[in-house]
C-alpha cells in the first residue's frame, strides 16, 4: 500500500459575530502569529475572500486562536446567509516558482507526496509485478490520522509505504535530526517502522544512486505511518518524507527533484519486492 | 475608474522606487498640465486656473511599504529590514518579489519545532529570512545584491460586489482622485503633488510645500481603521481630523468641508486622530504658514494589502471635486 494524505491544515468557522466577523478554530497545527493579516478563502456557499485580523489589545501578551477573527466584509445577516458554522477556511492559493527548481505554495504537505505517488504509478504502468498495488489517499491526517487507520483496516496490506513531508533545514530551524532540501527523500528510522524494510530502502537508494537522507526519530513518527503500522495485527511500514520548508504556512516550499527522487526510490523498492 | 485603479495598483512603488508609478501617472494627466520632478522625487503637476490666482496644493502619497536586503546568509537566504511600518508577525509566510519575476518567501520556523516561548513571543525581524531558492551564492549576489528593495505580492481584485482589495490601494486611490481633479475645470490654480518616500521618511512634503508656496493645502490619505472598530454608524466616506496629536487643522476649511458634504449628502465625520501626521505639519508650517486640511477615506489594512469600499470611493472622489471647486470660488 502506498499512502499519502489528502488534507491540509486550515481553519474552521466556529461562529459568526454580530459584526459579521468569523470566529475560527485551527484544523491542524498553525502558528497563530503567522496567521495575522493572511488572506484566506472561506469555503461557504461560494468561496469568499477574507482577511485574518487580531482582535486583541496591545497590552495583552498571549495570542490565542480566540483573538483571531476573519473579516469577509459582510454584515452579520449576509454572512450567515453565505457561511455556515463548520465551513472550512484555507489559505488563498498563490503559488510562486522560486529559483533552482523550487515551488512555494500552500498545502504541499501532503500534495507533494501525492504527486510522488502518481510518478510511481506512471513508472509502474508497463511493469509486470508480483504484488498487488494499493494506493490510499487518506483523509484527516492533520487532525486525527483516522483516515489512514480505517483504510488500512479495510484493505489490510502486507507492506505499507507512507509518504509524507518533513522539515528541511532553514537558518531558524536546524536543531536535531532535520533534513536538507535538495538531498533526496528522508528515510524514516523509528521504533514503529519495520527495520528490515527500512534497511532495504537504504540499500536500494545506495544501489541505484538515489540521493537520500535519514530522519532519526526516537519514538513515533507523528505521521500516518504510526496508525498504519499498528492496524489489526500490525502492518510492516516504512516512511519516506520529502524535505519541506515553512511547513503549515501559505508558502510551503519544496524542491521538485526531491519529489522525483522520492518517486524513484519507491519505484525501485516496489519492483525489487520479490527479494524481500 | 476600476481599470485605471487596477493599473495604478499593479505597479510596485516601494519608497524611493516610485519611477514606474510616476510614469503611469504622467500618462494619465491631461495634456495641458505642466509637470516636473523635484530633487527628492516628488512628482509635481500644475494646472492653471480658469479665472483666479489662488494656488491650492493637493497631495497624495505614491509609495508603499517593502523590504530591503541587508545581508546574504550562509544558506543564500537574505536578512532584511522593513521599509515603512510593518508588523513583524504579519511578514512571516508572505511572498515578495524583486523586479518583475524573481519571487521570494519569508521563512518561518514550523510551529512543531517552536518552543513554548517562541510560540508566545513576537517574532523579531532578525529571526526571519527571505528565501529566493538560490543554491549558489554567486548567483544570489549577482541577481540580488544587498541593498535591493522588494515589494510584497497583493493582486488587485474585486471582492463581493462592493469592495476592492490590492496592495497600497488606499494611496493609489488618492492619487487617482488627484488625477480626476486635474481633469476638471477649476477657477484657481491647482498644484498636485504625488509625494515620494512618505513611508520611509515622511519629509518630502516639506520641500514640495516650500517650492510651491500655496495659499491652501489639501492632503488626501487613506484612514486605516481597525476592523473591530468599524461599526455601521461610525462608517463615513470622508474622515477629516480636527487635531492629530500634533497639529490643529484649519477650522475654516473644515467648516467649508462640512457644508459641502451636507449639501451633497456625503457621509462626513470630523475626528481627533491619535497618530501624528507629519505631512500635515510640514505643509502647514512651510514659509509663512499654509491653511491645511486633511481628508481621508476609511481603509482596512493587512500587511500591505488594503481593502476599500466602492461606495466610499465614489463619495470620496465626488466630495473632493466639489470641495476644490468651492474652494477656488471664495
Amino acid at each position: 500500500m502506498l499512502e499519502a494524505h489528502l488534507d491540509c491544515v486550515g481553519m474552521i468557522v466556529k461562529s459568526i459575530t454580530k459584526d459579521g466577523f468569523l470566529e475560527i478554530l485551527n484544523c491542524g497545527g498553525l502558528d497563530l502569529k503567522m496567521l495575522i493579516s493572511k488572506e484566506v478563502l472561506v469555503l461557504g456557499k461560494k468561496p469568499l475572500t477574507g482577511f485574518i485580523f487580531k482582535n486583541l489589545d496591545e497590552k495583552e501578551k498571549k495570542l490565542k486562536i480566540e483573538n483571531l477573527l476573519v473579516d469577509v466584509n459582510l454584515d452579520e445577516e449576509k454572512a450567515k446567509e453565505l457561511i455556515n458554522v463548520g465551513d472550512n477556511i484555507v489559505f488563498k492559493y498563490n503559488p510562486v516558482i522560486l529559483k533552482d527548481d523550487k515551488i512555494s505554495v500552500r498545502s504541499l504537505d501532503d500534495k507533494a507526496s501525492i504527486a510522488a505517488i502518481f510518478l510511481v504509478l506512471e513508472k509502474l504502468k508497463e511493469k509486470d509485478l508480483n504484488c498487488e498495488i494499493l494506493v490510499c489517499f487518506s483523509s484527516q491526517e492533520e487532525t486525527t490520522q483516522m483516515g489512514a487507520k480505517t483504510a488500512t483496516f479495510l484493505e489490510t496490506p502486507d507492506i505499507a509505504i507512507s509518504v509524507d513531508v518533513s522539515f528541511a533545514k532553514t537558518l531558524n530551524c536546524k536543531e536535531g535530526s532535520i533534513g536538507e532540501m535538495n538531498k533526496g527523500p528522508l528515510i524514516g528510522i523509528s521504533p514503529i517502522l519495520d527495520k528490515n524494510l527500512t534497511n532495504k530502502l537504504i540499500e536500494i537508494a545506495k544501489e541505484k544512486n538515489i540521493p537520500f537522507q535519514l530522519e532519526i526519530m526516537n519514538e513515533k513518527t507523528h505521521t500516518n505511518a504510526d496508525e498504519i503500522a499498528t492496524t489489526k495485527s500490525g502492518v510492516k511500514t516504512v516512511l519516506c518524507s520529502i524535505p519541506i520548508k515553512n511547513m503549515h504556512t501559505p508558502i510551503e516550499t519544496i524542491k521538485i527533484s526531491d519529489i522525483k527522487n522520492t518517486a524513484e526510490l519507491i519505484y525501485h523498492f516496489i519492483i525489487s519486492n520479490k527479494e524481500v | 475608474m476600476e481599470k485605471t485603479l487596477k493599473k495604478l495598483c499593479e505597479i510596485d512603488a516601494v519608497s524611493s522606487c516610485e519611477e514606474n508609478l510616476k510614469k503611469e501617472i504622467i500618462s494619465l494627466i491631461p495634456k495641458d498640465c505642466e509637470f516636473f520632478e523635484d530633487s527628492l522625487g516628488n512628482l509635481i503637476v500644475k494646472k492653471k486656473g480658469t479665472s483666479n490666482r489662488k494656488k491650492i496644493m493637493l497631495t497624495a502619497n505614491l509609495d508603499e511599504e517593502g523590504l530591503i536586503a541587508t545581508k546574504i546568509n550562509e544558506d543564500n537566504t537574505y536578512s532584511f529590514l522593513p521599509i515603512g511600518e510593518l508588523e513583524t508577525n504579519s511578514i512571516i509566510g508572505s511572498i515578495v518579489h524583486f523586479k518583475e519575476n524573481i519571487y521570494g518567501v519569508i521563512n518561518s520556523k514550523p510551529i512543531h519545532l517552536q518552543t513554548k516561548k517562541e510560540k508566545e513571543e513576537k517574532t523579531k525581524i532578525e529571526d526571519l529570512y527571505l528565501d529566493f531558492g538560490f543554491e549558489k551564492k554567486e548567483e544570489a549576489e549577482n541577481l540580488i545584491p544587498i541593498g535591493s528593495i522588494f515589494s510584497f505580492k497583493g493582486e488587485f481584485e474585486k471582492i463581493l460586489e462592493n469592495f476592492y482589495k490590492a496592495k497600497a490601494i488606499g494611496n493609489r486611490f488618492c492619487c487617482l482622485c488627484l488625477i480626476e481633479i486635474l481633469k476638471s475645470s477649476i477657477e484657481a490654480n491647482v498644484v498636485c503633488v504625488f509625494l515620494a518616500k512618505e513611508k520611509a521618511v515622511s519629509n518630502c512634503s516639506k520641500t514640495a510645500a516650500y517650492e510651491i508656496d500655496p495659499n491652501l493645502a489639501v492632503i488626501l490619505k487613506p484612514h486605516i481603521i481597525k476592523n473591530n472598530e468599524i461599526t455601521k454608524e461610525k462608517k463615513k466616506a470622508v474622515v477629516a481630523p480636527i487635531y492629530d496629536g500634533n497639529f490643529r487643522y484649519s477650522e475654516k476649511l473644515l467648516n467649508l468641508a462640512e457644508k459641502i458634504a451636507e449639501k451633497n449628502k456625503i457621509p462626513f465625520e470630523k475626528v481627533v486622530f491619535n497618530k501624528k501626521i507629519q505631512t500635515a505639519k510640514n505643509i502647514a508650517s512651510s514659509k509663512k504658514g499654509v491653511e491645511t486640511v486633511l481628508f481621508s477615506l476609511p481603509c482596512k489594512k493587512y500587511l500591505t494589502t488594503e481593502v476599500l469600499n466602492l461606495k466610499d470611493m465614489k463619495n470620496f472622489v465626488k466630495f473632493n471635486l466639489e470641495f476644490i471647486l468651492n474652494l477656488s470660488k471664495n
